[in-house]
């Protein structure tokens, strides 16, 4: 695995880039210091201002969701798969359509800290083991993912310096991945709203000039648009036609839609997001923001999906493939076509921040759940007092910083996309049947909770070992090996159905040996997840 | 998939705009029955609720049946 792309920005860029970036970190920095939690309350730490207006933790959701694949990586693939990527962007609305439809409001009204308080309301027989089993899994979604965002930081460093030596890699991923520690262990929830409130409003601006420009290159005039980026891409036709990275043979068909079944059901169960829906006091906040990180997302597709055919159109899918094989030098190509030195250097640290952001806001929701679940419940079995958990969760803010660095520097060589949806498809598949189930099935018990969460990820992790990922192709981990007996390259098209069958199955079997849940409690948890009593 | 509808506009990225399109009237759509359905009823639980605990907490436990 070897990065091909040479460096595509001049001396200046580079320094702008760099003048730009330090000036944003420095000023969220120092708010996330003056906005650090002074009480020692964990409430604080985990949730933040509980009364933010809709729009602030819309943006915020927004902020923590958008990560720089999306930024990056979905426009590469619109420039380079035309039709095929765009296919990417749609899906991400309908994750946000789950969301808001099935899982927020009554995940909001049932849960308090973390995804382990719900399931402790719902299923109180062997709820420590429940939270283990949750935190173990919260801890590979989050690590897995925060692996991607450091990647990214590497592969977007290349496209100033060409190939970073292993002294430069190091440098950066140590760099960014302390800045990400000192976010989430010291800012806490308040820090990492802050950063991420910044990052979407500056996002969703940057995409959105830089759309223009590439709309006023063609004098608003989509077809425009649409027939030079199909005559530019040297397919002609096809270029806007199915088929031309998911086409031909059935394998190809069935990964295109295991990533698609990864991207809509991910989302709901991620561990960052889902810490995002439990902060508002109230339920209608709670839908406001999902509706309005919804809108902003959809706009954030909507225009990258309009930027990667620009790119196309403007600089040429050739030279596009030529700097970097993946595309995920594409924004960075058009924004230095279309404005020059400053939008380059504009939309590059914009690049970093979106990586901050996202990997502060993993940092902390792994944090969380690391302190109160396996520490608060496991551990202390409930005794732990508040400043005791505390510093337990800014401990384990700054072990799970180190070992995402570890990681990324052994992985470096990977793609943030294959990463970032690997991420998406365990979560889908161990934590989402969980969630639904808790939250909709009477019939729902620990054991299959237990099940359904260690089956879920142990199913995607083993069939990702055994995909075209690990082995088997040029572009794999072990490219000379070949033990990849799972033809896709996505796990989620057997994992999700495997892990909801799982619980199902564990609830059934464990039915009628284990005492069963008696009925007030699902009540009692229903009336709370419809009504959400703890608001006035 | 691939009929051209408007000039290069095929039929495929058509029905890609349109689920945008969709989501948003859904969520719309959605809002507005929370807001005027669901909303009032949750708030009147809520409040019967409220006034049963109240209620439970005025009266002491070894009385709360019956006065004979």
């Amino acid at each position: 695995m070897v990065i091909h792309s040479a460096a595509i920005a001049d001396e200046f860029s580079l320094r702008l880039t760099f003048v730009l970036f330090v000036s944003v970190v420095v000023v969220t920095l120092f708010t996330a210091l003056l906005t650090a939690p002074q009480r020692d309350e964990i409430s604080e730490f985990y949730l933040g201002n509980r009364d933010m207006t809709p729009l602030r933790n819309g943006l915020a959701m927004c902020g923590a969701y958008l990560s720089a694949a999306t930024l990056l990586g979905s426009t590469g693939r619109v420039a380079l798969n035309g039709y095929d990527g765009l296919m990417y962007l749609g899906g991400t609305v309908v994750a946000w359509m789950m969301v808001l439809l099935v899982i927020a409001e009554p995940l909001r009204n049932s849960g308090k800290y973390t995804l382990g308080d719900t399931l402790a309301l719902r299923l109180p027989h062997g709820q420590r083991q429940v939270r283990l089993a949750l935190s173990l899994c919260t801890l590979a979604v989050c690590l897995l993912y925060l692996v991607a965002q450091l990647v990214g930081s590497i592969a977007l460093l290349t496209q100033f310096i060409g190939d970073p030596s292993g002294a430069t890699r190091t440098m950066c991923v140590v760099v960014i991945g302390s800045m990400v520690v000192v976010y989430a262990a010291i800012g806490g929830m308040p820090g990492a709203t802050f950063l991420q409130v910044v990052k979407a409003v500056m996002l969703v601006a940057g995409v959105a000039v830089t759309a223009v420009m590439v709309l006023h290159h063609f004098s608003w005039n989509i077809d425009d648009l649409l027939s030079s980026a199909a005559d530019n891409s040297a397919l002609g036709g096809r270029f806007l036609e199915p088929g031309l990275q998911y086409g031909g043979t059935t394998t190809n068909k069935l990964d295109f839609f295991s990533l698609q079944l990864a991207i809509v059901l991910g989302l709901a169960a991620l561990p960052h997001v889902m810490m995002r829906l439990l902060a508002p006091r109230t339920t209608r906040v709670a839908r406001g923001s999902v509706v309005w990180a919804m809108g902003l997302v959809g706009f954030v597709c909507l225009m990258a999906g309009v930027l990667g055919l620009g790119a196309t159109a403007i600089v040429g899918r050739e030279s596009i493939a030529e700097v970097d094989p993946r595309g995920d030098a594409t924004v960075l190509l058009l924004s230095h076509k279309l404005g020059g030195a400053v939008l380059e250097a504009l939309l590059s640290s914009l690049a970093f921040i979106t990586l901050l952001a996202v990997a502060a806001g993993l940092t902390l929701a792994a944090a969380a759940s690391l302190a109160h679940d396996l520490y608060g419940e496991v551990i202390r079995k409930g005794k732990a007092k508040q400043t005791e958990e505390l510093g337990v969760a800014r401990l384990a803010a700054v072990v799970i910083g180190v070992m995402g660095m570890m990681l990324a520097l052994l992985s470096w060589g990977s793609s943030t996309a294959t990463l970032a949806f690997l991420a998406f498809a365990i979560a889908a598949s161990a934590i989402l049947p969980t969630i639904v189930y808790s939250l909709f099935w009477r019939g729902f018990t620990a054991r299959g909770a237990l099940l359904s969460l260690y089956g879920g990820l142990l199913c995607s992790v083993l069939l990702v070992v055994f995909s075209p990922i690990i082995s088997s192709q040029p572009s794999s981990v072990y490219p000379d090996a070949d033990f990849a007996w799972f033809p896709l390259q996505n796990p989620g098209i057997v994992s999700i159905p495997a892990g909801f069958l799982l619980g199902w199955l564990g609830s059934l079997a464990g039915g009628r040996t284990e005492p069963t849940t008696p009925d007030d409690t699902f009540e009692e948890f229903e009336v709370r997840a419809l009504v959400g009593t703890d608001q006035r | 998939m691939n009929l051209e509808l408007f000039g290069r506009l095929t039929l495929g990225l058509t029905l890609g705009l349109v689920q945008f399109v969709v989501m948003g009237l859904a969520a719309w759509r959605y809002v507005r029955h929370m807001r005027e359905r669901v909303d009032p009823i949750v708030l009147r639980l809520r409040a019967q609720q409220r006034e049963r605990e109240q209620q439970q907490a005025r009266v002491p436990s070894g009385r709360r049946f019956g006065a004979w």
